[in-house]
């Protein structure tokens, strides 16, 4: 597309404009602020993209200033072979017209000029690549998105070889991506319907497991079982075997137990005979000694009846000694009483001297206390008055010294104002009579008078003069320091109580008196009380009050003397030593006739045992000679002898025919029978036990089986593997489908950013050359995936676009876009416009950006919008046009 | 002379995880007719009974609502049912035989044979039956069943179950069938038809003409021969007449075909026109070949709209081999000229080599193709 010719009419502030610009290279366009440079860059897009009649924002942002009328816009243009003037008015009389002037000349309005003029640039002209590359004012520091403008891509494309392919590839990628998307996060992690499928999957193989596994388990018990109905079979028959082989054997064992039991019988007889002749022995050493016991109780009976003889005798003796015994403790026990009677007489006269002398202490006690109580009161009361004198006494060391104080400042004060007075003396040469202060004053002639002016003193001396005499300034000051040092004396003195200072010094002196006698009076009080209260002092008197009213002598004689005391303790003292001497004796004869007393009783016991021994001998010599009589009339002692020889004989016979027993069977035979017996017993319940256990295992595995069997497991198997079978299959396509989304969409990719880099190649390159100019040779750039500068390379050097100068940033910018406008110039291109840029450009720069500039529009139409001719000054093929600056505008109003 | 129908391999309850929700609904259907027809057929034929040589039922561990559906289709049999225990619902503790539904709701003409004691199953006719135990016997239960039957002329039809020793192959396994004691029976006149089940194609064993499988009456595989059949036995002691009657309704289809164009294409999609029962027919294709992926997309359009007809429709990975690559015109139709056309490209390569990268690249072509032609997935 080119711009030949731009007319601007009652647009914005500009009332009328026309700009033709040049068909190929730099078209400048210079003009003030406001004349309309960046309007006119403005109207070319409102013509190509909005209706007449639009009411779009930025076509009511374009009314004309200041008069009623519609802003228009013409432009002369040629695209895709036709040339073309366009117009449009908006606001007012709206109206379009397209006048196609060739090859074929036509001209459309309305409605159908805004349609065809769109369907005529669509077809050649990309306008968004020619609003990209347009740069208005503050818009040069950013870099251009390329990257999705078709015209860039296409001519990109075709410089590197068709990499891109047609447009619908580009959607290619989006379509796999949305496909791929469906199965895995593009990190490749799977998502949820292959997540879902995987874990049903997982779900129906493990469902087929645990199937198997439970159909597994059953065919385990059916073998188990059959096991068991083989081993049962095999055991049955070995238990009755048993059974019967423990039968016989405790049949045996019961045999060899008889045999064994007739050898015992025959051994209880030998036994039992041998003990019948033992007991026909013992019967006639038995009878032997029934008749030697009968002698020997003969003989104890005598010598019991001897002992009584002498026992009685011993006890007439011990009898006669017992009498006088007990008449020599009567005596002495009446000693002894007569003697105690006389020690608790001197007692008693001891204990009543002791009383007298106790009740004598307390009433002197008495005395003592009643006298300290009188002394304490009296003092107490002295005390008293004179705190209360104390009290109102209101003189302190203190306030004395503030009197004297004050009274010296007074008398210094007076001093300084006596001598600073003035005096005036009056001499009279003769008699005169005046009036001073108003007082009348007779001053003899030739006397003198003084008077001292305290403050001011008025001498009349007669009618015609009056003399008034004030004291100086001086003076007065002292005067007063006078007076204010005598109302402190005066303060002072009236808080003290007192008229002067003798006064004050009088009243110290009876306070001083006041507390010296006060400290004696209270030192005197301590000294009466002794260390306690008065209190005490009441309590103690009645104390010993009481003391003395319970003595019940209401007048205490006199006290004993010592003497008289220690005499009646001594003849106390005697008095109990000769009662202790008399009970001593007392206890002597008393023990002397328990001792003749106890002699007596074992004598009398001895008398009685002696004949209880005599009783008891007796006794036993009738019973024996009773037994002996008893035994002899049931057998005689012949009797006796003969059958003691028969069973002897019989016990020999009995042990011969056990002996001869015993030798015919075997001490271990009976042990190993019951041995057997037992062993094939507990063999018989073993095996009993073990059928019964397996039996009773196979009833509950049949049972088991039984119920296992009709839960129909097979079905639930098929049912889960038809299930899984479906999941699986499910699943592979779900995989495979993954898969070769993933994979399709991978190598999109892959290829797509391969064409990417190579359709950017031809952008670095003629970026690179046109920057060569102006950055030199070892200029070099780095572009992105929009095909924007992503970093620039001075001298190997690489630089970030972020930290390149402002004036660098524009420079690349403006570089990009014509670099841009360069690729796309061979399809047509588009015209670049460029408004107030390089304002950040230094000269050195700006000489080198005209050569770039310069470049460039030796390809594509170039338009600069600037305020600042200077500058393109060395743009020297430019085609320069000029704004005039709209009437009402000052030329150096800011833009 | 006897008149019996000889079946096995019912497999009442059998599942097929290759069948969607409603295929396997009419599948399991299906066999529960099977057994109908087969009462049918017993009874026009007028035979004397039937007996069904083992896995009656497919599992041990079915549903009562399997169990009680299975016999009251047994029911309907208008002769005596003799049911044999086989390796699928051994006669063992779980045994579905031994189950609360069976022993309850067991109809007066179903029996199971318990033992090998021959039941006299008409004047003068007996049964043998060698039930299976456990899954795994240890020892060949047919030769067993017969070692002490003696030759007093009685008809004797032995009922077996597994594998005959001169078709297995594998010989470490116990439980074969010995041809050899069978057909010395045989020759004895101990016995004198031999009935087994195990084998889901009919098959008539070693030259005596008096040892069959029956095959399963209702096909449960794709590589079953001729099944879908029941056999009427005609037997006295010197004959035996053996005639197949078709009871089966279910069709298991493999089909393997090559691909290279479009019209190929279009010649599976009259293949698929041409199967009858739709409903009832499951297809499990072996593709190879090379498709452009404007073909591959009418592929699996065709397999697409044939999955929703079929009982079931799978692509046999293991024999498949199916190479997915644009053709010339699919990258005409692509239009790309750029970037994409050089990933267009890269992606050509990878799927060119093969492997599982080259399948990923494949179906990454084909999204490629789906994006850029507008297709919707």
């Amino acid at each position: 597309m080119r711009l030949h010719r731009l007319s601007l009419r009652s647009y914005r502030g500009v009332a009328s404009c026309d700009l033709t610009f040049a068909e190929h290279g730099i078209t400048v366009v210079e003009g003030d602020n406001e004349a309309g440079k960046s309007s006119a860059a403005e109207a070319l897009h409102l013509l190509l993209e909005y209706r007449d009649d639009s009411s779009h924002r930025r076509v009511q942002a374009v009314k004309p200033l200041h008069h009623d009328a519609g802003a228009e816009v013409e432009a002369e243009l040629s695209a895709d072979g036709l040339r073309f003037t366009y117009r449009k008015r908006w606001h007012r009389d709206h109206s379009t017209q397209l006048r196609i002037t060739g090859p074929r000349p036509e001209v459309v309005t309305g409605r159908a000029a805004h349609d065809r003029v769109r369907e005529l640039l669509a077809q050649s002209v990309d306008l968004e690549l020619w609003r990209a590359l347009s740069a208005p004012q503050g818009a040069a520091l950013e870099r251009p998105e390329l990257r999705d403008h078709p015209s860039v891509v296409a001519a990109l494309d075709q410089a590197a070889g068709g990499a891109l392919g047609t447009p619908g590839e580009s959607d290619l990628v989006e379509r796999a991506s949305s496909e791929a998307g469906r199965w895995a996060t593009p990190l490749g992690r799977p998502k949820a319907p292959l997540v879902d499928l995987r874990r049903r999957a997982a779900d129906a193989d493990r469902s087929v497991a645990e199937h198997q596994a439970a159909i597994e388990a059953l065919d385990a018990d059916v073998t188990w079982c059959a096991d068991l109905e083989r081993r049962v079979a095999d055991l049955a028959p070995r238990s009755e075997a048993l059974a019967l082989a423990a039968s016989v054997a405790a049949a045996e064992a019961v045999e060899v137990r008889e045999r064994h039991a007739e050898v015992e019988n025959l051994a209880v007889a030998a036994r039992l005979a041998a003990s019948e002749a033992v007991v026909a022995g013992t019967g006639v050493a038995g009878r032997a000694a029934l008749v030697a016991g009968v002698e020997a109780a003969e003989a104890a009976t005598l010598l019991a009846g001897r002992a009584v003889d002498a026992a009685d005798r011993a006890a007439e003796v011990s009898a006669a000694e017992l009498s006088d015994a007990v008449a020599a403790a009567a005596a002495a026990a009446g000693e002894a009483e007569a003697a105690a009677a006389a020690a608790a007489a001197t007692e008693a006269v001891h204990l009543e001297l002791r009383r007298a002398a106790a009740t004598a202490q307390v009433a002197s006690q008495l005395a003592e206390l009643e006298s300290a109580l009188g002394v304490v009161g009296r003092l107490r009361a002295d005390i008293a008055r004179d705190e209360q004198a104390l009290a109102a006494n209101p003189s302190s060391p203190d306030a004395l010294a503030a009197v004297q104080e004050a009274h010296d400042e007074a008398l210094k004060a007076e001093a300084a104002a006596a001598a600073a007075r003035p005096t005036v003396r009056l001499e009279a040469l003769r008699h005169l009579d005046v009036l001073l202060d108003g007082e009348p004053e007779a001053i003899g002639a030739g006397a003198t008078t003084d008077h001292v002016v305290a403050d001011r003193l008025v001498i009349e001396l007669s009618e015609h003069v009056r003399v008034t005499v004030a004291a100086g300034a001086a003076a007065g000051v002292l005067e007063a320091r006078h007076r204010q040092a005598r109302q402190v004396l005066v303060d002072r003195c009236e808080r003290l109580g007192v008229d002067d200072l003798q006064h004050a010094r009088l009243l110290e002196d009876e306070r001083r008196a006041l507390v010296t006698r006060l400290s004696s009076q209270r030192a005197g009080l301590g000294d009466a009380l002794g260390g306690r209260q008065v209190g005490d002092l009441v309590h103690l008197v009645d104390q010993a009050r009481q003391e003395l009213a319970a003595t019940g002598s209401p007048a205490p004689g006199p006290a004993p003397t010592a003497e008289a005391l220690e005499a009646a303790r001594a003849r106390w003292e005697d008095a109990c030593q000769r009662s202790r001497l008399a009970c001593r004796a007392s206890d002597r004869a008393a023990d002397q006739a328990a001792v003749a007393e106890g002699s007596a009783r074992r004598l009398r016991q001895a008398q009685e045992h002696a004949d209880a021994g005599l009783a008891v001998a007796r006794g036993d010599l009738r019973q024996r000679l009773d037994r002996l009589g008893a035994a002899r009339a049931s057998t005689p002692d012949a009797a006796l002898v003969d059958a003691a020889a028969a069973a002897t004989v019989h016990a020999r016979v009995a042990d011969g025919a056990w002996r001869e027993a015993a030798a015919q069977v075997d001490d271990g035979e009976l042990q190993r029978a019951l041995q057997t017996a037992q062993r094939a017993a507990v063999e018989r319940d073993g095996a009993a036990r073990a059928l019964a256990e397996l039996r009773e295992d196979l009833a509950g595995i049949r049972s088991r089986l039984q119920l296992q069997g009709e839960g129909g497991l097979h079905e639930r198997l098929a049912e889960a593997r038809r299930l899984a079978t479906a999941v699986a299959a499910e699943l592979r396509s779900a995989e495979e489908r993954a898969a070769a989304s993933a994979l399709l969409l991978a190598t999109l990719t892959r290829h797509r950013d391969e064409a990417a880099r190579a359709y950017g190649a031809p952008m670095r390159a003629e970026l690179e050359r046109l920057g060569a100019l102006v950055f030199g040779d070892d200029f070099a750039v780095e572009l992105d995936d929009e095909l924007r500068i992503s970093r620039r390379i001075l001298g190997g050097d690489p630089v970030p676009w972020s930290e390149l100068s402002v004036g660098a940033r524009e420079q690349l910018s403006v570089l990009s876009r014509l670099a841009a406008a360069v690729i796309v110039s061979a399809d047509g291109g588009v015209p670049v416009v460029f408004d107030d840029v390089l304002g950040f450009t230094d000269p050195g720069r700006l000489e080198r950006m005209a050569a770039a500039f310069a470049d460039a529009a030796g390809r594509c139409q170039i338009i600069v919008l600037t305020c600042e001719p200077s500058r393109y000054r060395h743009l020297a093929r430019a085609t320069t046009l000029s704004l005039a600056r709209p009437r009402g505008v000052p030329a150096r109003q800011a833009g | 002379m006897v008149r019996f129908v000889h079946t096995a391999d019912w497999q009442l309850g059998m599942s097929r995880h290759f069948l969607d929700t409603d295929a396997q609904a009419r599948f399991t259907a299906a066999r529960m007719d099977a057994v109908r027809r087969i009462g049918t057929l017993a009874e026009a034929q007028r035979c004397d009974f039937v007996v069904v040589c083992g896995d009656v039922f497919e599992s041990n561990h079915l549903s009562r609502q399997i169990v009680l559906r299975s016999l009251e289709a047994m029911a309907a049999v208008p002769v005596p049912v003799f049911l044999l225990p086989g390796n699928h619902d051994p006669l063992d503790a779980s045994s579905v035989f031994r189950s609360e539904p069976f022993r309850t709701h067991r109809p007066p003409n179903v029996h199971v044979l318990v033992g090998a004691e021959p039941i006299e199953v008409v004047p003068g006719v007996a049964l043998v039956g060698a039930p299976w135990r456990s899954k795994r016997p240890g020892s060949d239960l047919v030769a067993a069943a017969v070692a002490e039957l003696p030759a007093d002329g009685t008809l004797r039809v032995v009922a077996g179950h597994g594998a005959v020793d001169v078709m297995s192959p594998d010989r470490t396994d116990p439980a074969r069938v010995a041809l050899g004691s069978v057909e010395a029976a045989l020759a004895d006149g101990r016995v004198h038809f031999v009935a087994l089940g195990d084998r889901h194609s009919r098959t008539d064993v070693g030259g005596s003409g008096r040892v069959w499988y029956s095959g399963t009456p209702e096909p449960t595989d794709f590589d079953e021969v001729d099944p879908g059949l029941a056999l009427v036995v005609e037997l006295d002691a010197g004959s035996c007449d053996v005639t197949t009657h078709r009871v089966g309704t279910w069709h298991f289809v493999e089909h393997r075909t090559e691909l290279v164009d479009g019209a190929a294409v279009t010649q599976l999609g009259r293949w698929f026109e041409s199967l009858p029962d739709k409903e009832r027919t499951a297809v499990r294709l072996s593709l190879i070949g090379t498709l452009g992926l404007e073909d591959h997309s009418a592929l699996l359009e065709l397999l697409d709209h044939q999955a929703q007809l079929l009982a079931s429709v799978q692509r046999w990975a293991k024999r498949s081999d199916l190479v997915v690559l644009p053709s010339d015109d699919d990258l005409g139709r692509l239009d790309l000229h750029g970037f994409a056309a050089r990933a267009c490209d890269e992606l050509v390569s990878m799927a060119a080599a093969g492997g599982e990268p080259g399948a990923v690249a494949a179906d990454a072509l084909a999204l490629l193709h789906r994006l850029a032609t507008g297709r919707a997935a």
